[in-house]
């Protein structure tokens, strides 16, 4: 780099401007990119796919609601993985470098979450406890809050 | 299941989040000091459903499946967060950095 520049600078006159025009291909050169760019639809797809499951949550709880027979909301559960399995398609396949490696951990560990409440679901048809659900509706929120505040982040101080 | 101290079960996060991310830990602390305090509170409140007999066996052992989940995603927001930061740091002094040269020298296109 330092030949090629001294080559470049005598070539037009080793003038101030030479060296000047070096620093600056340099400096915009320097500008780097570690993690990815906000995602809006990812955002928007968290924020749905973590109602979806809060809602279902609530539903099983109820004990006059046919949603406490696992048979009554398997197609729910199937609905949410496949939101999560959309979601960790759309942060992988915009993973340039690894850019969104922990995001796509981050979905990936909330996909784990759902498939073991499914199946703790599956184990006692009748319907899950209360003390089984909110200790895991608590974890699903926490991960959620997780997955979003980081996507937030990626906003680098603009607009969040 | 023995009784957790919701101190000790922190601490013991605090400690996994720090060697996690290395020198950024207290630049990034305070982004993720919420959720491990939420993680380590559900960890004390497992262990206290199952000890009065509320939740069986199996669903503990799920629940804790779960936590451990959520705590490998909170570290990985984490790392993340990290790696921002350092992005964000350098792409600052490069800024910078090019201010300084197109003050010294009036050319506004570098």
């Amino acid at each position: 780099m330092k030949m090629i520049g001294q080559r470049f600078s005598q070539r037009i006159g080793g003038s101030f401007a030479a060296q000047l025009l070096l620093v600056s291909l340099a400096l915009s050169a320097c500008a780097v990119q570690f993690v990815s760019d906000y995602d809006e639809v990812l955002d928007r797809a968290a924020t749905e796919t973590q109602r979806k499951i809060t809602l279902l949550l609530t539903e099983v709880q109820n004990p006059s609601s046919p949603a406490r027979n696992y048979a009554n909301s398997a197609k729910t559960y199937s609905e949410i993985l496949s939101d999560l399995h959309t979601m960790r398609t759309r942060a992988e396949a915009n993973n340039t470098r690894g850019g969104n490696a922990e995001t796509i951990v981050q979905i990936g560990k909330i996909e784990e979450n759902v498939v073991l409440i499914q199946e703790e679901h599956r184990r006692t048809p009748s319907g899950l406890p209360p003390d089984f659900i909110a200790p895991a509706q608590r974890i699903i929120d926490v991960q959620f809050h997780a997955l979003i505040e980081f996507e937030l982040a990626k906003k680098r101080g603009v607009g969040s | 299941m023995a009784n957790l101290s919701l101190d000790d079960v922190l601490g013991k996060m605090v400690t996994a989040a720090a060697g996690a991310v290395g020198q950024k830990w207290p630049q990034v602390r305070s982004q993720v000091e919420s959720e491990l305090r939420q993680l380590a509170e559900v960890a004390v409140d497992i262990a206290a459903r199952k000890a009065q007999g509320k939740i069986d066996q199996h669903q503990a052992e799920t629940l804790f499946k779960m936590q451990a989940n959520a705590l490998t995603g909170v570290l990985a927001g984490l790392a993340g967060q990290a790696r921002l930061t350092a992005e964000m740091a350098i792409n600052a002094a490069v800024g910078a950095a090019k201010d300084a040269v197109r003050t010294a020298t009036g050319f506004p296109f570098i």
